[in-house]
């Protein structure tokens, strides 16, 4: 168990702001391919 | 069922309850109790906060849902990842900087004690009922396609798990969950597998997709625009879920002690923000691939004759000879018609794109689906009481009636097992806001560890005792999904808009927080008895007005009590 501190190392990235943007690119590159599988199939 | 699938179910459950019971050792205060000693790495938060949130109604009723509306619904979940992050950039670090067991600590904190208590009420009573709503939704299904006694379920249901949560606290809860997760993507897994593998011989996964597009059943993406405009009342569309959905989830994971207690027992801030983020990554695609399991069953089902209505027990409870014959006769035309549509449907799948045929398949579906109206109001005609609504029903029914033996009891125990990842940390999260929301606040002496370990046991299983008697009272309430969804909604736009006013407005006092909360509760009471705005909506418009009215009621109460988190 660790005291919680604003200043603990970010994983895989560099900062969290990478994460968020990775999370959002994530959500809409998933929209994207929905979209598409929309069109293609119906 | 048959022996082996009574074996598997038995086997699973009493499983998953000893280790429960194995994991069950936690410290005797608090801290131990309802948050692990935060000491869980992220993937342990993550599998946590995933089987919260993921109770048995979801995987019984989005592939229903699917088969019935098809695919959109998976769009009231994006909001989750917006969610996500704006959770990570504002509340978690909050939570975790006080050290806060429950999240209406830091109400407290920043407002007064009245704000607690009046936003942990709200809780306890949204959370304790839909808890119940949980247990009862798969129990009324199970009973009804198996003939069990829906008493007894609810009791399983909602019992077993007491045993754990209640020794093992949160610790047992998180541990459970994730062993409970992977039974159940391992039944999903081959539900899937065998509902491609049953098709008929030379029609593929990507021939069922072909089929259900062509149907109306992919619609993944939706924009809620018709020929009059943007339909408000449209519940499912790409906007009402990346703002609807995404209020929702701010309500839900940033305020429902359920989910804010899962977060809180990771070991730092750092692995709460990565629980809390994969969980944004992942719970899309989840999602997507339980609607399209229901896409399939859908396709399953025009290749081969359906059943006219899925819950077959409504139709035995009819005695009377006169309706029973007008209910056969319309069965009767449903299956003649429901066969030669399979017949079609077989032909298309087989052979290349042919409009034409597309648009004679699609009439026939319409066609058919006017038969089963008319079943349903038949039902409804001869049983005013009866719920026509099967859509709960579809997958369960399709598992019974097609997948073989063994599997059938594997995902009969999956059902067990959502439903149970779900309450047990409902219920923790219900004894951990009772205790310290309420009970400690207001009695005189302040309490030792192990007397307020032994409390925080009796409230678990007090609310477990609670929520069941919930179950057996509760009937009647359509799509089981949204009924837990709507009364989220009505609650959740106050519990959101006041954590608002605490973290943006910090000029705004106590008073102005206190009062500007109960109004907005009233209002949405009011807008939901009078409007038939979506559910999805009520979340925005609570928040959105409670912030307000505080801006107005701190511009005329007389400031006194004005504190910053």
């Amino acid at each position: 168990m660790s005291m919680p501190s604003e200043k603990e190392k970010v994983p895989v990235f560099k900062s969290w702001t990478q994460w968020y943007v990775f999370v959002l690119l994530f959500l809409v590159v998933l929209i994207i391919a929905f979209h598409y599988f929309t069109e293609f199939f119906s | 069922m048959s022996a082996l699938d009574w074996i598997i179910l038995i086997a699973t459950l009493t499983g998953i309850v000893a280790y429960g019971l194995f994991k069950s050792r936690s410290s005797h205060n608090i801290d131990g109790y309802f948050l692990s000693n935060r000491s869980l790495p992220w993937y342990m938060v993550l599998l946590s906060i995933m089987g919260t949130q993921a109770s048995a109604i979801t995987f019984l009723s989005a592939p229903g849902q699917a088969y019935s509306d098809g695919m959109r619904f998976v769009q009231y979940y994006f909001g989750v990842p917006l969610a996500m992050i704006v959770i990570c950039i504002f509340f978690v670090p909050i939570f975790h900087r006080l050290r806060v067991v429950t999240a209406y600590e830091y109400l407290e904190q920043r407002f007064d004690k009245k704000t607690r208590t009046f936003i942990a009420l709200i809780f306890l009573i949204s959370r304790g009922v839909s808890t119940g709503i949980s247990i009862y939704a798969p129990s009324i299904i199970l009973s009804s396609l198996l003939g069990w006694n829906i008493y007894w379920t609810n009791l399983f249901m909602g019992g077993l798990l007491i045993i754990y949560t209640v020794t093992g606290g949160a610790k047992a809860v998180a541990y459970t969950q994730q062993l409970q997760l992977i039974v159940i993507f391992l039944g999903l897994f081959l539900a899937a597998y065998m509902t491609v593998h049953l098709l008929p011989d030379g029609i593929g996964f990507l021939d069922a997709l072909k089929v259900s597009g062509k149907m109306g059943r992919l619609n993944v993406i939706t924009t809620g625009k018709t020929a009059n405009g943007f339909d408000w009342n449209d519940r499912y569309n790409i906007w009402s879920g990346l703002l609807g959905g995404g209020f929702l989830a701010l309500s839900y994971f940033g305020t429902d002690q359920s989910q804010v207690g899962r977060y809180l027992t990771a070991r730092s801030l750092s692995e709460s923000r990565i629980g809390l983020l994969m969980n944004g990554l992942v719970k899309v695609p989840m999602q997507f691939a339980i609607l399209l399991i229901g896409a399939l069953v859908f396709t399953f089902y025009q290749l081969n004759p359906s059943p006219v209505f899925f819950n077959p027990a409504v139709r035995t409870e009819i005695l009377d000879d006169k309706a029973k014959a007008s209910l056969d006769a319309i069965e009767g035309r449903y299956q003649a018609g429901s066969t030669e549509q399979a017949k079609l449907v077989r032909e298309y799948a087989l052979s290349g794109e042919d409009e034409q045929f597309v648009q004679t398949i699609r009439d026939n579906e319409k066609a058919l689906e006017i038969t089963r109206e008319e079943y349903k109001a038949k039902l409804k005609e001869v049983s005013p009481a009866t719920d026509t609504n099967d859509t709960n029903y579809v997958f369960l029914r399709f598992v019974i009636d097609h997948l073989p033996t063994g599997l059938v009891g594997l995902l009969i125990a999956v059902i067990f097992l959502a439903a149970w990842g779900s309450i047990a940390a409902a219920l923790n999260s219900l004894a951990a806001s009772s205790v310290c929301d309420l009970h400690q606040q207001y009695q005189k002496a302040p309490p030792d560890p192990e007397t307020s370990f032994r409390l925080s046991r009796w409230y678990t299983f007090a609310w477990g005792v609670f929520c069941i008697i919930v179950a057996q009272f509760a009937n009647n309430m359509g799509s089981l999904i949204e009924a837990v969804n709507v009364l989220g909604s009505i609650f959740y736009g106050t519990m959101l808009g006041i954590f608002l006013v605490a973290f943006f407005l910090p000029k705004v006092g106590a008073n102005a927080g206190f009062y500007s909360a109960m109004v907005t509760q009233a209002f949405i009471f009011l807008l939901f008895w009078k409007t038939s705005i979506g559910f999805l909506w009520m979340n925005v418009i609570g928040a959105g007005f409670l912030v307000l009215f505080s801006l107005l009621l701190h511009a005329t109460l007389p400031k006194r009590s004005v504190s910053s988190p």
